[in-house]
């Protein structure tokens, strides 16, 4: 009964069986196909890879035990910060991106500031630091809109790699990195520990204050990092950016197996979720008003997917005791 | 004609069988005890016997209109309610209007908590209840619903004696009123005291059933186990260095507290419910505020009370559970796989598999994963705090054994209980607590429960023998 071998392996059946049934469904006899070929791929990769930053960090944080609604405020604030040093500010793009990756770290220490020091639920500290984060990049443009596109040489692709190609090329990779750190490392297990059972984690003597920190930090990290990528690779900085990616991110933590109540979570398994919501948003767009019901989609399956986990892991009712 | 029975209950769980075709029936006006080991099927039965569980085989008869009260051994109270919504949950008091009646329920709840001896205020948070506390609102709630039959899940496990000694009083007031009770328990003394019948278990099987007066201790443990058990054999004592030197310590109601524990030395912590007992071991383990003069504390490895809440991390599996926190930066999953084999066998624990699910092992296999977990650090100074609550004679004798075992290798061992006969027979000095500091110090070897019993309830003389013994 144990489908779920590794947590968020069922998200890999689920990707690859979405995937099939839309290259089915969208396959055009005689004509090339427009879903299953490799640019459209790429594409898929792209606009995952701004998710799928994200939700490696909010799996951690779920993982935990907690919970983080900036993500989508920080990404604003990232690219905002990015767009204006280097457009305005006149500062050399590397140093414009690495200011704003470091909001990140500013957004998640606060966040773990109020969560650990001062005692506050995941679920208010990351409501004020997110409307903390939309604010100041509401301040920062002052309704204006940053076009980096304009400023970025046509076919750059740092270390070789494609402009394009960098938002995936950078989920794959942290995903690996993070999902090292979450199976082998006495870090990852505390960090599961502490969402198990918070208590029973301290008296046991792991530092729960340091693995909190840890989590908000290198989630904000994270989040900061795609809004980076996405105002470099997509030539967009503006402050009503990523508007409700936080839940977008949060459900693609849970499709890929990481649970609410805290304790298990898997970061390959979030990076999975990003990947069949963007296949989902993807073919959409091929299928005559599909982006009108993209939301009332994405909705609908984020339950059935959660839905059918639970099933085909086979949630145990009975429990042996006594 | 039995109130509630049960006839051929299996009941599988995977591979395990937890129950084994029992036959259980319960007649009005009887206590009838449940006794077996950790895994033996005790919690199983019970929870056939309330309805929660639909055994793979055989039935379950009630007579009609009998309600059933159960009070489980280690539910997840909503640590944020109150006493008196529990103790109402799913039948509050209701207005015409369909409002609830507030002060009509926190009423009637004080009346339940007094009447189960708990001096609990109804509007009292439940996560800042003790164990025993919250266990008393659990019994206040079966008290409240009136029901004919009572099923107890090792209901004394965290009670002192006189609160204990109350609950007695309870179910002999539920049977004398012509309802029944099953009261499950590793407590022999009390099994033979309180039970009119008994029945035994044994890996999910009924091995034997029939009146209280037909056994004795001896009788049932080697029913239970199958084999002689020896309980609790004295230990020649051997001391070392002084390893622990407790100055001054203050936190809660202790205002100062002072004592020393000597390398190879086992020292009890006596005392009543909310004397303080785990605030000294928790203090010294730094897991709790405290103002402290001490030296020795800090190399202090902690066993805490409370499994379920301080203990366990249910999500994580036996081998994961054991090795927390995990030593060094990278995780070594051979090398903790052949260190969890080896306390498998080092403790006798009974597991389905290195990387089970903490929560497939009875308690007192958990209970032995835990101990292992602090054993692993090899820590000059243990702190037990209840290490054998709700554990069965055979994993009691076997955690006795280790505890014995680690003294005779010089490590210092302070252990809180409320079971008297465990530190008289385990310990080398036992430090009653009392109003705040320690009241009295004996040597095991020449005092008895009774002068103990007295110390701990602030008595300058031995002669409150009614306390422990019948009150």
């Amino acid at each position: 009964m144990r489908l779920r071998l590794v947590p968020g392996w069922s998200a890999l059946v689920i990707l690859a069986l979405e995937f099939a049934c839309f290259a089915l469904i969208l396959a055009r006899p005689g004509l090339p196909h427009t879903f299953a070929n490799a640019d459209n791929i790429a594409l898929i990769f792209k606009y995952s890879g701004i998710f799928g930053i994200s939700a490696i960090g909010a799996a951690m944080i779920i993982g935990a035990g907690g919970i983080d609604l900036s993500p989508g405020a920080v990404i604003a604030l990232a690219a905002v910060v990015t767009g204006e040093l280097f457009v305005e500010g006149g500062w050399p793009l590397p140093a414009a991106m690495a200011a704003g990756v470091s909001v990140g770290a500013l957004s998640g220490g606060l966040a773990a500031l109020l969560i650990v020091g001062a005692r506050l639920p995941p679920f208010i500290a990351t409501l004020g630091v997110m409307g903390i984060a939309r604010g100041l990049a509401f301040l920062v443009t002052e309704g204006r809109f940053y076009d980096l596109s304009r400023w970025l040489a046509a076919g750059v692709a740092p270390l070789g790699v494609p402009l394009s190609a960098w938002p995936g090329v950078l989920m794959v990779g942290l995903a690996i990195v993070f999902q090292l750190v979450m199976t082998r490392t006495a870090l990852g297990r505390h960090v599961l520990a502490t969402g198990g059972n918070e208590t029973a984690a301290r008296y046991a003597g792991v530092r729960v204050d340091r693995v909190k920190a840890f989590v908000y930090v290198a989630g904000g990290l994270l989040a900061a990092l795609s809004g980076v990528v996405l105002a470099v690779v997509q030539g967009q900085g503006k402050a009503d950016l990523a508007s409700g990616y936080e839940l977008d991110v949060i459900a693609a933590a849970v499709v890929g197996g990481a649970s609410l109540s805290g304790g298990r979570a898997s970061v390959i398994g979030a990076v999975l979720g990003a990947l069949i919501f963007g296949v989902l948003r993807n073919a959409l767009t091929q299928i005559p008003g599909g982006t009108f019901a993209d939301r009332l989609i994405l909705g609908v399956a984020v339950l059935v997917i959660v839905v059918l986990d639970r099933l085909a892991s086979g949630e145990r009712v009975k429990r042996n005791h006594g | 004609m039995s109130l509630l029975s049960v006839e051929h209950a299996t009941v599988r769980y995977g591979a395990t069988t937890a129950l084994d075709a029992v036959d259980l029936a319960l007649a009005a006006g009887e206590i009838h005890a449940v006794v077996g080991e950790n895994g033996a099927g005790k919690s199983t039965l019970l929870r056939v016997l309330a309805g929660a569980l639909v055994p793979d085989r055989g039935t379950v008869a009630r007579a009609p209109a009998t309600r059933v009260a159960w009070v489980a051994q280690e539910p997840e109270l909503p640590p944020d309610g109150t006493a008196a919504e529990w103790i109402f949950l799913a039948a509050e008091l209701r207005g015409r209007l369909g409002w609830l009646r507030t002060a009509a329920m926190r009423d009637a709840a004080a009346a339940a908590l007094a009447a189960v001896g708990a001096a609990i205020d109804p509007s009292a948070r439940l996560g800042a209840l003790s164990a025993s506390q919250r266990k008393q609102v659990q019994v206040a709630r079966a008290v409240r619903q009136q029901a004919p039959v009572w099923l107890l899940d090792e209901p004394t496990a965290v009670l002192g004696a006189a609160e204990a000694e109350r609950l007695f009083a309870v179910a002999r007031g539920v049977a004398a009123a012509g309802g029944a009770v099953v009261w499950v328990s590793h407590r022999l003394d009390e099994v033979l005291a309180l039970a009119d019948r008994v029945t035994v278990l044994r890996d999910g099987r009924r091995v034997a059933s029939g009146a209280a007066a037909d056994f004795d201790a001896a009788s049932l443990v080697r029913q239970m186990v199958g084999r002689d058990v020896a309980l609790g054999a004295r230990r020649a004592g051997t001391r070392g260095a002084p390893c622990l030197q407790v100055r001054g310590l203050a936190a809660g109601r202790l205002r100062d507290v002072a004592f020393a524990v000597r390398a190879g030395e086992i020292v009890g912590l006596a005392g009543l419910l909310g004397s303080g007992r785990s605030t000294v071991l928790e203090s010294l383990a730094g897991v709790r505020r405290a103002r402290i003069q001490a030296d020795g504390h800090a190399v202090a490895v902690l066993l805490p009370e409370d499994r379920m809440r301080k203990g366990l991390i249910p999500t994580l599996g036996v081998r994961e559970n054991l090795h927390l926190p995990a030593a060094g930066w990278r995780l070594q999953p051979s090398a903790e796989r052949r260190a969890t084999r080896d306390w498998i066998a080092r403790l006798a624990l009974r597991t389905p598999g290195v990387d089970a699910p903490i929560g497939a092992l009875s308690g007192g296999n958990q209970q032995k994963v835990l101990l292992a977990r602090a054993l692993r650090r090899a820590p000059r100074l243990l702190l037990l705090d209840e290490p054998t609550a709700g554990v069965d004679v055979g994993a009691k004798a076997d955690i006795h054994a280790q505890i014995r075992a680690l003294a005779d290798d010089g490590t210092a061992v302070l252990l809180a209980s409320s079971d008297l006969p465990e530190l008289l027979g385990l310990c080398d000095r036992i430090l009653a607590l009392y109003g705040g500091r320690v009241a009295a110090e004996f040597d095991a070897a020449t005092v008895d429960e009774h002068a103990l019993g007295a110390a701990i309830t602030g008595q300058p003389t031995a002669d409150r023998r009614q306390l422990i013994a019948d009150s």
